[in-house]
């Protein structure tokens, strides 16, 4: 054991010393985080307050034009009203985008007076349409009311004394706050387990390829390290590098997360305890990944390249966790990263049950001892060490 | 006791045999090298005598230990000098020797006392706490030597010590692995180098395609097969022993 610790000290003194290592593994988390969560927090302000002011240009068709309720819209300050004769050619220009919105208003046939029929058109998926979508039904709450309270006063009923017949008020409660949170629970797990690999691989190629291109692995070999003890000492000095990548983003993430205005009121060092315990064989996992692609390859921009495709499949998991696609239950914790993935947003959620932390940690410690007998096993192959 | 026995040492990479069926010893306190050109299996059957790889068939003892049961044991017995000079190049000349030396179980004083001699003697106790990566070509390979003699080992395997290096650099490391032989070292190289070769080696083995086409000292190896120089003599070798005689009719 005691050499090993020696590898390991020899492989630390190393990394501090290599200038790209620091900057990714500690530098770059602790700038670039906090840097990237105050932009978008400074963007996601910007365009809440452009369309807070937003005055939304729609196409109105009606089949009478001096109706009440199509004056009224019509001659509303808080919209900009196009009228138009053709609906087909309205709705046309609201799916081609050159109008917020269409609205439709003809009459309900034997209704009456107040038999409306309003139809608005919007693009749901995009934020002007949304914000149009609210302020059109601000509009129409506004005259439908004025009509209703006219009608009632002309049939002699004293709207003094007459509270209105409803009210109806949209409340946005998308603040920074929640926008935070959401970051906090979703983009947290999987920006951690995407610093694991960041700061697992370049210095994991480093001291497996690239100990085979310098020549140096020769020097390893012949001292009196066995291949058992050259691996766990390289292994240990990955999955150290790992982690501190792992914390320090987390810091950074975390410091972002502030100073983007939210909260981490959520998180305390049970869920702080748990997120590191289900990242701990995850990063043991990878770290063997990195070391058995590092041995194999001949050089480290070689180890780099193979590496690349994993680094997409958790770009991918990440992103469908992120998006709410994926929502394991029970036994499928068990899927390595994904499950993972997936427990750690559950703890910060405070929602983790026991039986799937179980799943997650079980299915991850395993794949980790089946990866690192691996990794000695190709360590061993002088086919693998020597591969020219 | 001797150094090195190497018998019948077969080494296979799949279908390619890199060393086939050689069988040479290598005597206390002698020089002995290793000559052949690029591909002959020098470095092949160097990293076996270093227990870097297992022989496929045959056997090697180095001090009377067997490479492939005993390779710690083995290792411990020698210092190995990869072709490359196999140096950290974040670590300092100081820390290089020390994280080796503690590798071989040496304790601390005798680590301080080691590090403080080879470094005094080689020129690079300057240098001590530089790092390795802005030492020049000759400081680095004088450290590769330091390096693979911090525990004191009786026998060095040099694997082209002096391939790569200027005129300058490589005349050092000649007079230093002289020196090493007059304090009792055993030394096995391996070489190009038939000049080399002849400046240093007590005594030779011709490499070439695997198979040992001669050992014995220079004199007597010019002398048995009648040529001027070691490069005569290796082309006469291979001939004689069959092996590539379109490469050996190009010395008659």
């Amino acid at each position: 054991m005691s050499e090993t610790l020696l590898l390991l000290h020899k492989e630390l003194l190393q990394a501090v010393r290599d200038r790209r290592t620091v900057l990714l593994t500690v530098l770059f988390p602790l700038i670039f985080y906090p840097l990237m969560f105050w932009v978008m927090g400074a963007m996601v302000e910007r365009e809440q307050m452009r369309l807070a002011d937003l005055v939304p240009y729609v196409l109105l068709v009606a089949e009478e034009l001096d109706d009440p309720l199509v004056v009224g819209v019509a001659e509303d300050p808080r919209l900009v009203v196009r009228v138009m004769a053709d609906a087909e050619q309205a709705l046309a220009a609201q799916r081609r985008a050159q109008a917020d919105a269409a609205l439709v208003i003809g009459r309900i046939d034997d209704a009456g007076e107040l038999g409306y029929r309003v139809q608005i058109h919007v693009d749901g998926g995009d934020p002007l349409g949304q914000a149009a979508l609210a302020r059109l039904r601000e509009v129409l709450q506004a005259q439908l009311q004025a009509i209703v309270s006219d009608r009632l006063v002309a049939l002699g009923v004293d709207m003094e004394q007459v509270e209105p017949p409803f009210s109806l008020e949209v409340i946005d409660t998308a603040d920074r706050a929640s926008f935070a949170q959401l970051l906090f629970t979703r983009m947290l797990p999987y920006f951690l387990v995407l610093s694991i690999l960041s700061g697992a691989m370049g210095f994991g190629a480093e001291i497996t390829a690239g100990e085979k291109e310098r020549g140096t692995i020769s020097t390893l070999l012949s001292s009196r390290l066995s291949h058992r003890q050259i691996v766990m000492g390289k292994f240990l000095a990955v999955l150290t590098v790992a982690l501190v990548s792992t914390v320090v983003s987390g810091i950074g993430l975390l410091v972002g997360i502030l100073a983007f205005g939210g909260g981490i009121g959520g998180l305390g060092l049970s869920t702080a305890g748990w997120a590191l315990l289900l990242l701990l064989p995850l990063a043991m996992a990878l770290s063997a990944i990195v070391l058995i692609v590092g041995s194999y390859a001949r050089t480290q921009k070689e180890a780099s390249a193979y590496l690349v495709p994993l680094l997409m499949i958790i770009v991918l998991l990440g992103i469908s966790l992120i998006v709410g696609v994926t929502d394991p239950e029970g036994m499928q914790f068990a899927i390595p990263v994904a499950g993972s993935l997936a427990a750690v947003q559950r703890a910060l959620e405070g929602r983790l049950t026991l039986g799937e932390a179980g799943w997650a940690l079980g299915s991850s410690v395993a794949l980790a001892a089946v990866l690192l007998a691996t990794a000695e096993r190709v360590f061993r192959s002088e086919r693998v060490l020597f591969r020219m | 006791m001797k150094p090195v026995v190497v018998d019948d040492l077969t080494k296979t990479f799949g279908h390619v045999r890199a060393v086939d069926g050689i069988s040479f010893e290598v005597r206390s306190g002698e020089i002995f090298g290793l000559l052949g050109p690029n591909g002959a299996g020098k470095t092949t059957a160097l990293r076996v005598l270093a227990g870097l790889i297992r022989p496929t068939e045959g056997r090697v003892l180095v001090f009377d230990h067997d490479v492939a049961d005993r390779p710690a044991e083995v290792r411990a017995q020698l210092g190995f000098l990869a072709a490359e000079t196999g140096l950290y190049e974040r670590l300092t000349p100081m820390e290089t020797l020390v994280f080796f030396g503690r590798i071989f179980g040496l304790s601390e004083r005798q680590i301080a006392a080691r590090c403080r001699e080879l470094l005094e003697t080689l020129g690079l106790w300057d240098l001590r706490h530089r790092r390795v990566g802005v030492l020049s070509v000759g400081e680095r390979q004088k450290l590769s030597f330091a390096r693979c003699m911090v525990h004191d080992p009786p026998l060095l395997i040099l694997d082209e010590p002096t391939a790569g290096l200027d005129v300058f650099v490589a005349e050092a490391a000649v007079e230093l692995i002289l020196e090493l032989s007059r304090t009792g070292k055993t030394v096995l190289l391996s070489t190009h180098d038939m000049h080399l070769a002849g400046r240093l080696c007590g005594r030779v083995g011709i490499l070439h395609r695997g198979h040992l086409a001669a050992v014995g000292e220079p004199a007597c190896l010019r002398e048995e097969l009648g040529a001027d120089d070691l490069t005569e003599v290796f082309f006469r070798a291979i001939r004689r022993a069959g092996l590539s005689p379109e490469e050996a009719n190009l010395v008659r």
